[in-house]
């Protein structure tokens, strides 16, 4: 997969996983990161799918309407592609933090979603609930930040209840950050992220 | 600034195999197929409308047949029930024509209507009502005498899962006027003479998953696209960031997701569907966009063929 790996200055610090949003690419969080957590390693990815030329995780067919067939496959796609990345830069794979935004949050939470443990903690802007009736495995332990905006034009606040109600009653420690922004990622929720990682 | 949106442009849904899909439409409710396209984000997936005969806006219900597809629930924060005119007098034959192909049917009331209800193959709730507004429909089709056929949209049964904040919306962003309530609904009035009477359901209804079987977005009418320029400023002023504007080839889109959590479009009457195809011969050729056209061959051969048929009733 195409992607972008930065190691960083402090081998304690987690490692950050991004996950763009529908036509960005491994490059466009690594400001975030360098807010979140500047001295951490960064794994910046590229999703494998284009929707009219925009770089995106997984296929949808209309907005919140997604192929779960592509979207399982996309999720195990990645799965491996951590697991070279590992083997490759030698980061330990017990310490990666989620970065997701938009479609790059709802790939974060496909993972939590069919892998145990594989991220420490996640980091999940403006996501939605993935796929439903499943099985999720033990989140416990596990802390989650979802940034929501209020007036999301794309994500209903009901939604974004339900993927908490699910998380939480996979055991995960689910703290909600609801902005004014709508579906856009803003400042001041980066902050908040950036404040609650320090503590996760 | 005050805007009033005329109703409804069109309601969109999610549904499995396309042929079922005609059959239903076309076969049994005699609408018009005004546009065979496909799904711009999936180009093996049909984008089917059908309407009157020229597909008018108020009129207009398109399809995403979509075979492997989950099925969705219907539920809050979406369209619950879309609801068809027909002329006065006409519900007796409806009745009659739906037992003939085995739909089963109830009739119900509502706010001093009667309707007869009733499920498409997929499980999306349909109902027709006599009214007497709205032009008569020009287009006959497998039985269905121009007296009797559809004439659009009445209108559309909304389920939300925050009523008093959808309700606001359709009055103070929408601009429509609240003119009754009773049975467990609210119901608004909008200025146009089709796809004009929206009913609120009153008490919040738990959230729907969406999928096939489900509507996804229901699109209200802007004259042109400077309204719709005003109407974005005007949603942003309620509160909504409504997306930019998009270019569906027969008209111009803007979304936004209202606080009940059903999608919101508002879309321009104009273009229309005899955009890229003379009036008569509507629906009769898979349209592409100019993107996809040099992959015409391949994204033919991705899609079943279905036809536009009568279909036989069963005897026994």
């Amino acid at each position: 997969m195409i992607h972008v790996f930065r190691k960083g200055t402090d081998e304690t610090k987690p490692i950050l996983v991004l996950f763009h949003g529908t036509g960005g690419n491994e490059n466009d969080l690594l400001p975030l990161a360098d807010l979140l957590s500047p001295e951490s390693s960064v794994l910046g990815i590229r999703g494998n799918v284009l929707e009219n030329g925009m770089p995106r995780f997984f296929r949808r067919l209309a907005e919140g309407v997604f192929d779960e067939p592509d979207l399982i496959f996309r999720t195990h796609e990645i799965k491996q592609f951590l697991d070279e990345a590992a083997a490759q830069y030698g980061f330990d794979a017990t310490k990666l933090v989620a970065v997701g935004y938009s479609n790059g949050a709802n790939i974060a939470g496909s993972l939590l979603f069919h892998y145990k443990d594989i991220f420490h903690a996640s980091i999940l802007l403006h996501p939605m609930v993935p796929l439903r009736n499943v099985e999720i495995p033990s989140l416990k332990g596990h802390a989650i930040f979802i940034g929501a905006g209020k007036n999301d034009p794309i994500i209903a606040t009901a939604e974004t209840q339900e993927l908490e109600t699910l998380l939480q009653g996979a055991g995960a420690e689910v703290t909600t950050h609801w902005g004014n922004q709508g579906h856009r990622l803003s400042a001041e929720e980066a902050e908040a992220a950036r404040v609650w990682l320090q503590r996760a | 600034m005050t805007l009033q949106t005329s109703g409804i442009h069109h309601i969109t849904a999610f549904v499995g195999d396309a042929q079922r899909n005609a059959d239903f439409y076309a076969g049994i409710l005699g609408l018009r197929l005004v546009k065979k396209t496909i799904n711009f984000d999936a180009p093996e997936v049909y984008h089917l409308y059908f309407g009157n005969e020229q597909g008018a806006p108020g009129t207009i219900i398109t399809f995403f047949p979509w075979s492997t597809g989950r099925k969705g629930r219907i539920g809050g924060g979406q369209v619950g029930v879309t609801t068809y005119a027909v002329p006065v007098g006409s519900l007796d034959f409806w009745e009659q024509r739906l037992a003939t192909y085995r739909i089963p049917v109830t009739e119900v009331s509502r706010i001093s209507e009667s309707y007869l209800s009733f499920a498409d193959y997929d499980g999306l709730r349909i109902e027709l009502v006599e009214r007497e507004e709205g032009a008569p429909s020009t287009w006959s089709f497998a039985g269905v005498p121009v007296e009797h056929a559809i004439k659009g949209f009445g209108g559309a049964v909304l389920y939300s899962t925050d009523p008093l904040k959808t309700a606001d919306t359709l009055g103070h962003t929408l601009g429509m006027e609240r003119i009754a309530e009773g049975d467990g609904y609210i119901r608004y009035r909008s200025t146009g003479d089709i796809g004009n009477i929206i009913d609120l359901k009153a008490t919040p209804v738990p959230q729907g998953a969406g999928g096939t079987g489900t509507v996804h977005h229901i699109a209200w009418r802007a004259i042109d696209d400077a309204e719709q320029l005003e109407w974005g400023i005007l949603v942003q002023s309620h509160g909504y960031q409504p997306t930019p504007v998009q270019d569906r080839q027969y008209f111009n889109a803007i979304y936004f997701r209202e606080e009940g959590g059903i999608l919101f479009e508002i879309a321009t009457d104009p273009p229309g569907f005899a955009n890229d195809e003379e009036p008569d011969a509507l629906g009769l050729k898979l349209m592409l966009p100019a993107w996809f056209e040099p992959h015409r061959a391949a994204i033919e051969e991705n899609l079943s063929p279905f036809q536009i048929r009568e279909i036989e009733v069963k005897q026994g």
